[in-house]
């Protein structure tokens, strides 16, 4: 592929994807009332109360488990699904962003919010619970209610809290998909939101040296059994099942819960929040473009969410790819030993890693191998897609070095060579050239692959994607962004790739030789 | 400069080699000849050790190279081993082939290398090939520069293993070319080869390798004009044969005949010859049939390519005697044929058995009594 092709297929793309979602959101007719619910699609965050409240109450309902109030945003106006299900105020955070979404109810069900503990911990519940008493009679807690509940939580500014560079640590989890006015990244990359702030407060009064683990809200839970972290803030209601296996806090909030509907006869949608658009930007398709991606990018520095996205990326797909190499050529050592012990242990190690799906591979390295160790996330993903990319690599190393003519190694041998000396010599360059159509191949894989290190905390370019559009509430503009990188890094990494493919062919060293 | 003592090789229950003793000093060149699946190839790999021998010693300068200390690779680079299936470097050009065992191995620097090396392709006669890569030159061609590769280390000796073998009839003069040149220059050398006029005029000694062991060896003249051994004269006459075993006196006579008509049609031999051995074969047979006693016999027809001549050997059990001289043994036509048909008749007691051997007169005998 040229460079000039390369951005006209891109724009078809996205003018394909553009129209069916266009046609779609004029299609489903809006949600009249509650009593529709009982037969319609609802939207609810994976494993919350509200999950198991629209589970019971509209049992004939179809319930659609995301992940991210953007999702609710994006499923609601393309007509997925005809209710959302959640917090209030997250409820009307969108709805002030997006003009065709409408609060059906806000009155469902009341619910305690509360922080989350191990079970029989007595080291910080009760600390944080007189710190609670605490804050609720000075009338910090009130204060706060007013600062994030009442006005546009994106709006809205943490004040300054000082929290100890050391002493105690204090792992807290929670999930940024929770969304503002609760937990929410400021453009410095500081978390910020309600929930966040009650932390920082409580760290700052009982002197913790604070950690903040931003997981998949579904793993929290399991986080906190296996005490990679001490507790959860992430706006989470206490519900039997839940205090079953966690100790709650007192309450820090009493939250109602609401309906999202799409509007009757929506207003003409905008592309982007009311709130970016700028006067002097030209409307029309050009500047709804504009406005995009002044929203998703310039908007309060949001590029440095994409760009520090992209460094994990490549940096967990590098790194893996390098240990998976120096890993899988061990394996491939092994699975080729004359010893039947050693070659067993390869052909099993092979055997037991390609069975196993790459995103069970990762929770279980996290969450059970180095359940008791704090290990940064990223290591752990470098870890789980290193020895991933090492069972499948180990083969095609196997194949290309059993595909060189062994006679060449002997004639290396009779020569006078050592093993060692003729496999690097003469084995290597020749089984590299067989292996590197398809070691490409993998390692483009591989890279796709990482998008999954949300699961673990890690916060990478699809993970920067959804945080985007969890505050933009932009259903396809982030996603296309977020793919267009993806699709840049792969074509770049490709071309260093094609580079070296160039460099170990013999017959173009010695064109260039010749040239010379 | 290499003692060989004992050496046996053994591949699970096969066993390839026996009991070789071979002493190769320095400036001669040994062809070793010998029948396929005779351990020719076996032997030469042993020497450099691509094969661990099963037993035996192997002493290559005073040194044992079995020994457990012993420093095989730094040995292998003294001696150089061409192969028949050339077994050139595939990602190196022909030129690069003769200098990375210097680079690497002997720590030449590159200039001084490649200067060495493309003396040594134009030694070989392929100076303007040295930067093509070995898929781009004919089996010849690539032959010629894995002799200049083994060259490359400067060798006490080569070891050529069937180095013309896998080359089209047309290249191999220009391979042994080369080797006749070496010879000439004095280079110590192994040669396994089936090239046998190549053999005789290049080689100091010749050994004869039959089912594991030397069984015979001695100068190329003595050893391809006067071999003492049968197995030896054989081999050197080329000689293919047939044989048949006949238990009974009522033997399936036509199938015997089948064989000797395909074995002809298989050495180019005219229907008629086949018609006249069948005939002398029956009546051979039936002579020896009639004999008293139980009916034992081998009936071998040996057809010399060299040589052109072809030979019919009779053995049997029984009585010592000839038993053409048998007075029982019955006349008429049959024995009319075979003493019109014989240039000579040789009569040998072999152990317990009587032998009878015929050397045919000509191979354009006219068929009689049909």
């Amino acid at each position: 592929m040229t460079l000039a092709r390369l951005p006209i297929g891109w724009l078809l793309l996205t003018a394909a994807l553009a129209l069916t979602a266009c046609d779609r959101g004029a299609a489903p007719g809006a949600t009249a009332g509650l009593a529709d619910l009982a037969r319609g699609r609802i939207a609810v965050f994976t494993g919350t109360a509200q999950d198991l409240y629209a589970t019971r109450t509209f049992p004939g309902a179809q319930i659609h488990r995301l992940n991210s109030q953007a999702d609710f945003v994006l499923a609601l106006k393309i007509g997925k699904v005809d209710a959302a299900i959640t917090d209030a105020p997250g409820i009307r955070a969108i709805a002030r962003e997006n003009p065709d979404l409408t609060v059906l109810a806000d009155d469902l069900y009341d619910t305690p919010i509360a922080a989350a503990f191990r079970k029989g911990d007595d080291r910080v519940r009760p600390r944080f619970d007189r710190f609670l008493a605490a804050i609720e009679a000075d009338g910090t807690l009130a204060a706060m209610r007013q600062r994030w509940f009442t006005g546009d939580p994106a709006a809205a500014v943490m004040p300054p809290i000082a929290v100890p560079p050391s002493g105690e640590p204090l792992r807290v989890g929670t999930s940024l998909l929770v969304g503002l006015p609760f937990v929410g990244m400021a453009a410095d990359g500081q978390f910020t939101g309600y929930d966040m702030e009650i932390v920082r407060r409580f760290a700052a009064r009982e002197g913790f040296r604070l950690e903040i683990l931003p997981l998949e809200f579904d793993t929290l839970i399991a986080a906190l059994a296996v005490g990679k972290i001490d507790m959860i803030v992430a706006n989470l209601s206490i519900t039997e099942e839940r205090a079953r296996k966690v100790d709650f806090s007192a309450p820090y909030d009493q939250e109602q819960t609401a309906v999202l509907v799409r509007k009757p006869n929506p207003a003409a949608p905008a592309a982007g929040g009311a709130r970016h658009s700028l006067k002097d930007w030209a409307f029309g398709p050009i500047g709804a473009l504009k406005a995009s991606v002044y929203a998703n990018f310039v908007f309060e520095q949001r590029w440095r969410l994409i760009a520090d996205g992209l460094w994990a990326t490549i940096l967990i797909s590098v790194a893996s790819t390098l240990l998976g190499t120096v890993l899988g050529a061990v394996i491939c050592y092994l699975r080729m030993s004359s010893q039947p012990v050693l070659r067993r242990f390869g052909a099993g190690y092979i055997f037991l890693i390609r069975g196993l799906p790459v995103l069970l591979l990762l929770m279980l390295i996290f969450y059970v191998v180095f359940a008791t160790v704090n290990i940064d996330p990223v290591i752990v993903a470098i870890i789980a897609f290193g020895m991933n990319f090492a069972a499948y690599v180990s083969e095609m190393f196997r194949s290309g070095i059993e595909g060189v003519d062994r006679g060449q190694f002997e004639a290396g041998i009779a020569m006078g060579f050592t093993r060692l000396q003729g496999f690097i010599h003469i084995v290597m360059p020749q089984a590299t050239r067989r292996i590197l159509p398809v070691y490409r191949g993998e390692f483009i894989s591989l890279i796709k692959m990482t998008s999954i290190v949300g699961y673990i905390g890690v916060q990478d370019l699809t993970k920067a994607g959804d945080l985007i559009r969890s505050r933009t509430f932009e259903a396809f503009f982030p996603l296309l962004m977020v793919a267009a990188i993806y699709f840049l890094i792969i074509w770049v990494l490709g071309l260093v790739l094609d580079h070296i493919d160039r460099r170990t062919d013999p017959k173009r060293r010695r064109h260039r030789r010749a040239g010379a | 400069m290499i003692k060989v003592e004992h050496l046996s090789k053994r591949f699970g229950a096969l066993e390839v080699l026996k009991d070789v003793n071979v002493l190769i000093s320095q400036g001669e060149v040994i062809s070793i000849i010998g029948p396929s699946g005779s351990g020719k190839s076996t032997l030469l790999r042993c020497l450099n050790l691509l094969e661990r021998p099963s037993g035996g010693q192997i002493e290559i300068a005073g040194q044992d190279i079995l020994a457990p200390g012993a420093k095989v690779p730094e040995l292998r680079r003294r001696m150089g081993m061409v192969f028949q299936s050339f077994n050139l470097f595939a990602h190196l050009t022909a030129l690069e082939n003769l200098t990375i065992g210097p680079v690497r191995l002997l720590g030449q620097r590159r200039a001084m290398a490649e200067a060495a090396g493309l003396e040594l392709l134009k030694m070989v006669g392929l100076a303007e090939k040295a930067d093509s890569f070995p898929d781009e030159l004919s089996g010849g061609q690539q032959q010629r520069v894995a002799i200049a590769r083994c060259l490359s280390m400067e060798p006490e000796i080569i070891l050529f293993d069937e180095p013309t073998s896998a080359l089209d009839p047309t290249m191999v003069g220009e391979v042994l070319a080369v080797i006749r040149r070496l010879a000439r220059q004095g280079m110590t050398m192994a040669i396994v080869t089936h090239e046998m006029e190549f053999a005789r005029d290049v080689s100091t000694r010749v050994l004869y390798l039959d089912q594991g062991a030397i069984y015979e060896e001695g100068t190329p003249t003595q050893l391809f004009d006067t071999p003492r051994r049968e197995r030896t004269q054989d081999f050197i006459g080329k000689v293919r044969s047939l044989s048949c075993h006949v238990a009974s006196a009522d033997f399936d006579r036509y199938a015997i005949f089948g064989q000797i008509e395909q074995f002809c049609e298989k050495h180019v031999l005219t229907a008629q010859t086949a018609r006249t051995v069948q005939q002398l074969a029956e009546a051979l047979l039936a002579i020896h049939a009639a004999r008293p006693g139980p009916v034992d016999i081998d009936f071998v027809m040996a057809y010399s390519e060299q040589r052109r001549t072809l030979e019919l050997r009779v053995d049997s059990a029984g009585a010592p005697g000839n038993p053409l001289d048998d007075p029982q043994a019955p006349g008429g036509p049959g024995r009319a044929l075979i003493d019109n048909a014989a240039a000579d008749l040789v009569y040998t007691r072999l152990g317990d058995r009587n032998r009878v051997t015929m050397r045919l007169k000509s191979l354009e005998l006219p068929a009689i009594g049909t």
